[in-house]
Formats: structure tokens, C-alpha cells, sequence
């Protein structure tokens, strides 16, 4: 047996409390008899005159007592385990974890989402529960994730459950719950309880265990369950040839059963205030675009929906301008038609200079992005302005053999063997049967390892330096007759893509969590994400921010790994890099938004998408609003049901694990105080 | 014999009090108290004698000696053998049949509590309940009184309490049952009367048998009727009375205030003689020590009669008086006819 409520012991005191009383009283009869002879032999050893002793007989008393007994013991709400000391059985809690339980309506308003909610009625099931049931919790991300392996002793606790946070990508719960009945396979007995904004309808989850779907769906009503969200958010330039001025493209959709409408606004990175606002109605299941022109430039910009619905996290995207048109090269040179011709063809806009004639200035850092020097000369670059010039710039050199860099000189190779080494500038390249007649050794300050050797002498340098990317050609294409070959504009082009990676200034956007792969600096040693700003309207995106600075994974090298995953947040991050001496080598902006589909989740109500309601995009959902919106009504009364007979599960197997004996108790002290009440008729005691 | 003169003097004195069944008398009038040995008295009576008299029993032949009553010549004898003998007859004498009644506080003790058993539980003499054992005593002295002096026996009663004694003088010839009615009732009155509210201390029941002067000069029966509630002195008093040849019947007088005390709860237990109170739980288990100290109580005293060869018989107040003077006193032997 154990006890419900041990502070009911205090009532214990009204034992002592009703044995003072009867100790107390006086209640001798006075009866006169012929003689006190007789009764004074009896008496000589049962004498009851002391006041111990006088409860010594009094059956009343006793029964009182064991009345009053009675009572406290109900009131510590004893039960017994209606298995009687066989082990529980074991349970599964899977925990939804997906975005759309950050939404809230009905009564999880209060707890601040459905994911708060599904945690406080998880913990109030397990409270419910004997110590001993074996609880595992598995938490349905993208990936299911066991948070806590029920075995005798149940290591699941509240401050564990308080410790899950949602995860913002897709949740996968078909796997979830696979791995719930992989959990339970050797438990028959087994159940599975599932906490979820999902209701039932809307999976075809077939597990072999039992499964209770808790739906932390509250009400019913349909304008609890409206989303709009904003499907799509792209910046373009308004022209190709006025690249100051960007458009923005915002699509917003309404997922809803019935019309929505509010007002669109766009902010950019420069400002608190919106650069444009526009009020917009949407039909039930419409999707619009709308168009905002003459935005001013800015690294990024975000598009915020101004209404009222369940799911927020859709409210928000960014979006980034496209970054400005064709990158620009300056070809310092003293005249290469084929490579100016092969460049134009990658699409670079090339700036033709002469190091003769022409000296930069300051708008020439302005107008390029980088610089293809061509077997020119360091002298012929010495003054002032070139070094600053090439000091900011990515460099791609190509060293003739006639002319080598100091410390080098020209030498022919001794054979035509080519060796590759695999790179995004070499790729899709063969360099079988290319000649070149001599080349310049060794170069000085090559940029990364070397690509191409051709007959034991490197010929093509590419990689980073200082977070810019830079090429080397150690030989002259006019000594080759690589131009004459097919791939030589696919060389050139993928060359010219290697020098416009350093222009990217956006990483795009992602899916929380989602594994990106990224082109790290390579002299960077170490990156982490900034939070920039965080998606509102979800609660916990204060806490969420303290996470970062979240550095980025690293390699078993030590170097920074190219395949890593977005924050697990939504809001828009910033990566940076750092180099060994914590000098910023750069910084991209990511925008980590929810998973898309989470915001179509967030206002299914009850059936299955595709089944019973037609999808909101279908083509004839305008046509089809009323019956829509019937067939989403019949779906909320069968989500409804489902959640409520989960819920009848869960108390039953609760009134199944406890047996409450209060009211056996009740019908012990009827029965006490019929005995009482015959006792005190009888008068064996007064 | 019944005699209508003898029986209409005893509703002339009215006895009614003491009698609510008068037909009783008649039935005591054919009794005769059971002397258990031959009786010395000094007048004539109906008891066998140890002494040779007057009687129509005969005793023993002797040679007649000049002087002796000629009358009683065998002739018969004295014609077959020339020699005048003399027949000599049993002395028939009366025997003294002296009544003690107990009029201490215990046996006028009236339990409030007590059931109406007997006649209908109407209160009777001095408005006491017919199982009132004072009542009942008396009522048993005067049934045997009556046989005595219906049997033509001399009867003397007395009633005692603590340390004082009331006696009457002797009564012969059943004419006299009206005064020895009278007394019991007046002496019985009067000493419930006369008693002091608070006597202090139980007397032992030796104490009256040792005032001087109360002791019987001559041998007869003496009846004690008491309730025997005496912590000490039973034993001296039936010495005393031994001693001085009296045949006792030790008449053991309990009511069902005793017998079966129907008391429950926490109770104090006010002794009516000391005023004592006794503080008790009163339980099955207490009832049942009780049931076992009466029946040692009994026991003990019957053992002291036996010793001293004298007669103990206990009696109930309950039951019917009638039937306890005709069939209980009948079957011990008490009562003959």
C-alpha cells in the first residue's frame, strides 16, 4: 500500500486528542449497592480508579479510535498498485518536436505554445504514475532522439522534460513511432503515447503497440486555426543596368478555412522602420504576389506579415539582393585576346588596363571585384596605388616564364605528363595532349596547392588567401596551346567562378538544423554563427539567443568542416570567420526559417491533406471555398474525438495502475460506527 | 389443625402487610418446624424430649419403686409375672424457636435499578419492594414464627443491628402471631426509623451476639436471617450461638441486587453502610469476578455453617416467598408436614 498524501498524518493528533478527552471526563454514575464487600475483592486487582487504566475497558473508546484511525488513513489517500508488486508496463512517450508546436490556441495560450502544453501534460501523466513505471521518452525531431531509455528505475524527470527544446526543422514522427514499437518489442503490454498538435487522422501511423494521440490541439473553433504565411520572398534589381534599386517579391498564402487580411511591411538591414507597407486580403486557400518597388539597397531584407494567427513563425522571411549583376575583372595586360574573350564568355565584365598607361584610384577599387594580371611584370606594379589596389583585391597572376617572379626562373619541362589534382578550377577537365613550352619556378606565395603539374613542374595554383581567393597560372598561355584546346574557356570559366566566390555575401536560406555545405575560408581556424535577429512571435526567443555565438563544427584535422548545420533557430545569423590570430576574415548572413511544411501543418485541423479537404493550392480551392470549409469542420470534429479518446486512455490506464481504498475505508468505518452505535445502546460503556 | 379463630386474630392484627397471600398461613398452620435432635425444654410440647414424660411413645420398661405413679403399672406383665413393672413414655416438650432478623442498612438497601420480579414488583410493607430483603426476611421469620407457634412451639424474635438488639418476649399458642407480626413490622420501622444517616464502619455481625444478656439461657433453634454482607464476625456469631446450644439455621438473604448485579458502565459504588465509594469499569469481565467473589462469599460461609453444624440455606429474594418457605425450607428439611 502507499500513500497519497503524507501531511494527512498530521490528522493522526485527534488520536491522542480523543484519549485526553475520555481521560478527562468524568462521567461515574453514582450507584449505592447493599454492600462494596464483594466489589472491593473484585476490585482489589482490576482497581480502575487511575485514569490509564479506566480506558482499559471501553469498547467505545476503542472503536472511536479506531473510527478516528480510519479516517486519517483516508485522508493520506492510500492506494495499492493493482498489479500488486508485478513490474508496470512499460510506456513510450513521443514528443512532437516539430515547428508547428510552437503554435498555441485554446488552452496551451496560456502555457505559450503546444510544445509548453505537451510538456506540462506530459509531466502531470507522470505524476500520475507509480515510481517504478519504466517511462522512455523519445522526442520527434528530424531524427527521433531518445531522451530518456525507460528501464527499472525511471531516469525520466520533470527537470529533464523542462530541459527539451523544439526543433524547427520537420519532425519525423512515422519514424518516432517505429522506433517507440522497436523500444517496446519485447513488452506486450506495452503502450504509446504520443503528444502532438497532429490529431490522428492526419497519420497514417500504424504502430503495433497501442498508441494514445494526446493532441494539444484545444478548440475547435476555425478562426483558432487560421495561418497565413509568407510563401515566398525574393529581392531582384529593378534593371540590369540601374542595379541601385531592388524589388521585392512577396508571396503570401493563406492556409486558413476563411478569408484573412492584414498588412505586409519590408524592412531592410538599415532601418527600424518599414521601407513599404501594404495591406492585403486573402480568400481561404488563395495565394497572391505582391510587388514592392524602389527598394533601397541593403545587405538584406526582411518581409513581416502584420495579422494575427496561430503560427508565427512563418510572419518572417528574409531575403537577400542578388549579388550585383556580373562580377567585374580588371585584365591588366598588355593584350591577351583569348583570355579577354574566354572571361566575357564566363560572363565578366572585363576592364582592360595596360600597367603602362593606366594608374587605379580610388573608384577603380569601387568598380571590380577582382584583378587578372597577365604576365606582367612586379615592377611594373610597384607604385602605390597598384599595391593598395592588389592588397584588397583577389589576384589571379599568370607568370611567364620569360618574366618569373623574383628568385624564380624559366624552365622547360622534361616531359608532357600531366597530373591533376581534383578542384572546382579543374574540374571537368582532361589537359590531355596540351603542350606547354616552358614555365616559371618556383612561384613565390602560390595560393594553395598546386593543381596541375606538368611534367614534374606545377603549373596551376588556386586556393585562398587572406579569405580571398586567388590563382596562379606559372605560365604564360601564349607558350601553350591551351587556348586552342576546347577546354580552355571551361578553365578559364571555372577560374573565373573561383574568383567570384569570395563575392558572395549570403549564405541563402535554410531549414533549422538542415546540414549546409559551405566553402569555408580556408585560412579561417575558426567560425561561429552571430545571431543577428531572431523570427518573433515564439516564445523563447530570448533564451534561444543566449546560444549564441555557437562556433561551427570542426573536422578530426582541426579544421573547419565544409558540411555543417544551420542554427536550430529560426532568425537570420551571420557566419563569421576568424583566423588563427581572431582577426574576422569575413562574414555571410544565413536566413533559417521553420520548415515550410510545419506552416501547412500549423493549420490543418483534422483530416488528411489530399483525402477529405482539398489542399489549399490546389487550383479549384477558390472555386471550392464553401464546401472547404465544411470538409474542415467535419475534419476538426473527428480530430477532436481523437484527441478525446486519447485523453480517456490515458485516465484509464491511470485508474488501472492506482486502486484507491478510500472508499473501502468509507464501508469499514459504516461498519464501525453500526458496531459503535450498538455498543452504545448496549451501554457497555457510557 | 387449622383453626378459623386463630386465623381471624391474624387478619384482625392485620398481617396483610407482611401476608399479601393469607392462605399461606393456613398452609403453615399443617407445618411444624424440624428440630434435628431431641429437644430439652420446660414445657410441654409436642418435640420429642431426651427426657422420659408423658407421651403416648414408649420408651423403655423398669421395676416400679414405691412413689412411682401406679397408673403406669403393666398390668399385663405384671400378671404373667408377678412383678409390677413400670412403662416408661418419651417426654414430648415444646422447643424455643428464636428468630434473629438483620435489620442492618444492607438489607433495607433498595436498588433503584431493580427489575419488578415477584408479585408484579408492587412496593409492599414500609413501601418496600417485594424483593426487598429486609422485607423478605421478615416475611420468612414470620412464616417460620407463625409454624412455631402454630406447632405449639415457644417463639422468641429479635432483630439486630450493628450493636443494638430488639427483642420481644416469648410467645406461645398461634393466638400470639398477631403480636409477633406487630413487632416484626413495628421493630423493623422502627429501627429504618431511628437509623442514623451515616453510620460509619461495617459492624461485624458478632457484634449484637456479644452484647450481654442477648444470648439464650436455654437450648433451642435459632434462625438468623441476614444477608451475610459482613466482612468479619460470622464466624463468632455462629460460635456464640453454638455454644449456647442453639440450633442455627443460618438463613442467607440475597436479592438480585447481588445475586446478578445488572450494572454497566463507569460506575461509583456507593456503599450503603460506610458511604464508601469504588470507582469501577464496570465490564463482562468485572461481572464475572464478581459472579466468582459471591460465589466464595456463599461458599465461605456455608463451609463456617457446616463446621459449626449449623443449617445454611440461601435464598433468593426473588423468587416468591411462598414458594420459597414451602418448597425450598420443605426440601431442606426445615419445615416438615
Amino acid at each position: 500500500m502507499q500513500i497519497g498524501s503524507m501531511a494527512s498524518l498530521w490528522f493522526a493528533l485527534s488520536l491522542p486528542l480523543i484519549v485526553l478527552l475520555y481521560m478527562l471526563k468524568r462521567t461515574y454514575v453514582d450507584t449505592t449497592v447493599s454492600s462494596s464487600l464483594l466489589w472491593r475483592r473484585v476490585l482489589r486487582e482490576q482497581e480502575a480508579n487511575r485514569p490509564w487504566q479506566r480506558l482499559r475497558r471501553q469498547l467505545l473508546l476503542l472503536l472511536q479510535l479506531l473510527a478516528a484511525a480510519l479516517l486519517v488513513l483516508a485522508l493520506m489517500e492510500p492506494y495499492v498498485d493493482a498489479a500488486g508488486g508485478v513490474t508496470e508496463d512499460p510506456a513510450v512517450l513521443v514528443l512532437d518536436a516539430s515547428a508547428s508546436m510552437s503554435g498555441a490556441d485554446g488552452e496551451s495560450v496560456e502555457a505559450g505554445s503546444y510544445f509548453a502544453a505537451a510538456k506540462l501534460a506530459m509531466k502531470e501523466w507522470l505524476d500520475l504514475q507509480p515510481a517504478d513505471k519504466p517511462v522512455t521518452l523519445i522526442k520527434a525531431g528530424a531524427e527521433p532522439e531518445i531522451i530518456a531509455a525507460g528501464g527499472q528505475e525511471r531516469g525520466l524527470s520533470a527537470d529533464l522534460i523542462n530541459g527539451l527544446e523544439l526543433e524547427f526543422g520537420s519532425a519525423d514522427l512515422q519514424a518516432s513511432l517505429s522506433l517507440a514499437d522497436a523500444v517496446l518489442r519485447d513488452e506486450p503490454k506495452g503502450s504509446i503515447l504520443l503528444f502532438t498538435d497532429r490529431t490522428g487522422n492526419q497519420m497514417a501511423a500504424e504502430t503495433v503497440h497501442p498508441l494514445s494521440i494526446i493532441s494539444m490541439k484545444g478548440s475547435t473553433e476555425a478562426d483558432s486555426f487560421t495561418n497565413t504565411a509568407i510563401a515566398g520572398f525574393g529581392i531582384q534589381p529593378e534593371s540590369s543596368v540601374n542595379q541601385s534599386d531592388q524589388t521585392g517579391l512577396v508571396t503570401i498564402i493563406n492556409y486558413g478555412d476563411r478569408p484573412a487580411s492584414g498588412r505586409w511591411h519590408i524592412y531592410t538591414s538599415d532601418t527600424s522602420r518599414p521601407v513599404h507597407t501594404e495591406p492585403f486580403t486573402l480568400q481561404a486557400g488563395k495565394r497572391h504576389s505582391y510587388k514592392a518597388a524602389d527598394l533601397p539597397k541593403a545587405d538584406y531584407y526582411k518581409a513581416v506579415l502584420d495579422i494575427e494567427d496561430s503560427y508565427k513563425l512563418d510572419n518572417t522571411a528574409y531575403g537577400f539582393p542578388v549579388s550585383s549583376g556580373l562580377p567585374r575583372a580588371l585584365l591588366v595586360s598588355s593584350g591577351n585576346l583569348f583570355l579577354e574573350k574566354a572571361l566575357r564568355l564566363a560572363g565578366v565584365q572585363v576592364v582592360l588596363a595596360d600597367p603602362q598607361r593606366y594608374e587605379p584610384d580610388g573608384s577603380t577599387a569601387a568598380s571590380i571585384d577582382w584583378i587578372v594580371i597577365d604576365s606582367v611584370p612586379d615592377h611594373s606594379l610597384d607604385s602605390a596605388a597598384w599595391q593598395e589596389l592588389m592588397k584588397h583585391k583577389p589576384i589571379w597572376r599568370i607568370w611567364s616564364a620569360e618574366q618569373p617572379p623574383a628568385g624564380a626562373k624559366g624552365i622547360e619541362p622534361k616531359n608532357g605528363s600531366i597530373e591533376r589534382m581534383e578542384h572546382p578550377v579543374t574540374r571537368y577537365l582532361d589537359m590531355k595532349d596540351t603542350h606547354i613550352a616552358q614555365l616559371a619556378e618556383p612561384i613565390p606565395g602560390a595560393p594553395g596547392k598546386p593543381l596541375l603539374v606538368y611534367g614534374t613542374v606545377p603549373a596551376l595554383y588556386a586556393g585562398m588567401t587572406d579569405g580571398k581567393p586567388g590563382i596562379v597560372f606559372a605560365f604564360d598561355i601564349r607558350d601553350s596551346d591551351l587556348p586552342l584546346r576546347p577546354e580552355f574557356p571551361i578553365l578559364i570559366a571555372q577560374a573565373a567562378e573561383w574568383m567570384n566566390s569570395g563575392l558572395v555575401s549570403h549564405l541563402g536560406q535554410a531549414a533549422a538544423g538542415q546540414q549546409l555545405e559551405i566553402s569555408m575560408n580556408p585560412a579561417a581556424s575558426a567560425a561561429e554563427w552571430e545571431l543577428v535577429e531572431a523570427v518573433p512571435g515564439w516564445k523563447g526567443s530570448e533564451a534561444a539567443a543566449s546560444a549564441y555565438p555557437s562556433d561551427l563544427q570542426q573536422d578530426e584535422d582541426g579544421a573547419l568542416s565544409t558540411v555543417q548545420a544551420a542554427p536550430r533557430h529560426p532568425g537570420l545569423y551571420r557566419l563569421v570567420e576568424t583566423g588563427p590570430g581572431r582577426e574576422t576574415l569575413g562574414s555571410r548572413l544565413l536566413a533559417v526559417s521553420a520548415d515550410p511544411a510545419e506552416s501547412r501543418q500549423a493549420s490543418e485541423t483534422g483530416s488528411m491533406p489530399g483525402l477529405v479537404q482539398p489542399g489549399p493550392e490546389s487550383p479549384d480551392a477558390g472555386a471550392d471555398a464553401g464546401s472547404e470549409a465544411e470538409a474542415g469542420i467535419t475534419g476538426d470534429e473527428g480530430g477532436s474525438s481523437t484527441g478525446a479518446s486519447g485523453h480517456e486512455q490515458t485516465e484509464a490506464a491511470e485508474s488501472g495502475s492506482k486502486l484507491m481504498l478510500a472508499p473501502w475505508i468509507a464501508a469499514l468505518l459504516l461498519i464501525l460506527m453500526a458496531l459503535e452505535w450498538g455498543v452504545y445502546r448496549r451501554g457497555s460503556a457510557v | 389443625m387449622v383453626t378459623d379463630g386463630a386465623g381471624e386474630a391474624v387478619k384482625g392484627q392485620a398481617p396483610g402487610e407482611l401476608f399479601p397471600d393469607l392462605s399461606l398461613l393456613h398452609r403453615l398452620e399443617r407445618m411444624t418446624i424440624a428440630s434435628r435432635s431431641r429437644v430439652r425444654g420446660t414445657m410441654q410440647g409436642k418435640r420429642k424430649s431426651n427426657a422420659l414424660g408423658s407421651s403416648l411413645e414408649f420408651a423403655d420398661y423398669r421395676a416400679y419403686t414405691p412413689g412411682d405413679d401406679f397408673r403406669r403399672i403393666d398390668w399385663n406383665v405384671y400378671g404373667r409375672t408377678g412383678r409390677a413393672y413400670i412403662r416408661q413414655f418419651w417426654d414430648e416438650q415444646e422447643i424455643a424457636v428464636r428468630l434473629w432478623v438483620d435489620v442492618s442498612r444492607s438489607m433495607c438497601f433498595e436498588s433503584a435499578e431493580l427489575p419488578p420480579t415477584g408479585s408484579g414488583g408492587q412496593k409492599g410493607m414500609l413501601g418496600m419492594h417485594s424483593t426487598n430483603k429486609l422485607l423478605y426476611a421478615l416475611r420468612l421469620a414470620a412464616c417460620i414464627g407463625y409454624a412455631g407457634l402454630a406447632g405449639e412451639d415457644k417463639v422468641e424474635a429479635a432483630i439486630f443491628e450493628d450493636r443494638a438488639v430488639n427483642r420481644m418476649p416469648p410467645l406461645r399458642g398461634r393466638g400470639s402471631a398477631a403480636r409477633l407480626f406487630a413487632f416484626l413490622t413495628q421493630a423493623a420501622a422502627a429501627a429504618d426509623a431511628a437509623r442514623e444517616p451515616a453510620v460509619q464502619g461495617n459492624a461485624a455481625l458478632s457484634e449484637p451476639f456479644r452484647l450481654p444478656g442477648v444470648m439464650p439461657r436455654t437450648p433451642g433453634q435459632s434462625w438468623v436471617f441476614t444477608d451475610g454482607l459482613y466482612e468479619s464476625g460470622i464466624e463468632e456469631a455462629l460460635s456464640a450461638l453454638t455454644a449456647a446450644r442453639q440450633d442455627v439455621v443460618f438463613v442467607h438473604v440475597l436479592g438480585p441486587g447481588e445475586l446478578k448485579p445488572e450494572l454497566t458502565g463507569e460506575r461509583r459504588l456507593i456503599d450503603v453502610e460506610t458511604g464508601s465509594g469504588k470507582e469501577v469499569a464496570v465490564g463482562p469481565a468485572v461481572l464475572k469476578a464478581y459472579q466468582a467473589a459471591l460465589a466464595e462469599h456463599c461458599e465461605y460461609i456455608r463451609q463456617l455453617c457446616s463446621a459449626c453444624g449449623c443449617a445454611y440455606i440461601q435464598v433468593d429474594t426473588g423468587v416468591p416467598f411462598a414458594e420459597t418457605v414451602l418448597k425450598q425450607f420443605h426440601q431442606q428439611g426445615l419445615l416438615k408436614g
